[in-house]
């Protein structure tokens, strides 16, 4: 077996990286994205419902602060599920085996 | 049925006055620091599991594209992949991410792990350890740019 030097070894393992920087790069960026996207459906989600719950005769004035963390803690979880989602499909997009 | 034109218009005005000091005071409810504080407590949360489930999802795919096989040392490479994967995406210098505070050992175990799953001519992950222990060769060339 060839034997390498330090120099040798450091390239090799640089240029295998660099070899596959650009779809690295991309799918990182792509979970950033979502991720980014994920935090502005939550707040766009809550402020609609913030809105909603303040016109809504139904809901008291003393039931106010507890009707609206409890929307807050539903979209919470409703956003993570959909973000989760998202994930799973980068994922699986990403270790797919190439079919020949 | 009572029509509005016979409502005096000053009763309509006082009511709908009334009406929005009522949702004024229910928004500012909404509003005070409590609230907030809760609000902002479910958000970070709720970015925390983002962060873990991007993480998770990123780990696979490194596993996959890079062939890295299972180690306990893998779980502190992840970070390390985010910041080498940003400074590749970004091309100001000063837009990259500093390794400083990604441990060196973190970019040996990286690089050997590396190196074991996927380049077969490599036999000696110690040696390459041990010169990426002296400097982090690869933090290195990345923060000054390629």
């Amino acid at each position: 077996m060839k034997e390498l030097t330090q120099e040798e070894i450091r390239d090799e393992v640089l240029s295998l990286f660099e070899e596959k920087e650009t779809h690295l790069t991309a799918v990182v960026s792509d979970l950033e994205k979502i991720e980014e996207e994920g935090v502005m459906m939550f707040e766009k989600k809550v402020l609609g419902a913030k809105n909603r719950i303040v016109q809504d005769q139904a809901v008291s004035d003393d039931d106010l602060e507890r009707v609206y963390l409890e929307e807050v803690e539903n979209i919470r979880k409703e956003v993570l599920e959909k973000v989760k989602h998202q994930i799973q499909d980068i994922v699986e997009k990403n270790t797919k085996e190439p079919t020949i | 049925m009572v029509q509005f034109r016979e409502i005096p218009k000053k009763i309509l005005d006082t009511v709908g006055v009334f009406t929005k000091e009522q949702l004024s005071a229910r928004e500012r409810r909404l509003a005070s620091p409590a609230v907030q504080a809760s609000f902002e407590r479910t958000k970070n949360l709720l970015k925390d599991d983002f962060k873990n489930a991007a993480s998770s999802g990123l780990e696979a795919i490194y596993r996959f594209v890079l062939v890295a096989p299972t180690s306990s040392a893998w779980e502190g490479t992840k970070e390390l992949g985010r910041v080498v994967a940003h400074n590749f995406s970004v091309k100001k210098a000063k837009q990259k991410k500093s390794y400083t505070n990604v441990p060196a050992v973190m970019v040996t175990e990286f690089l050997s792990q590396w190196g074991k799953g996927s380049i077969s001519t490599i036999q000696c992950a110690g040696n390459l350890s041990k010169m990426l222990g002296r400097s982090i060769v690869l933090g290195g060339r990345y923060l000054i740019g390629k």
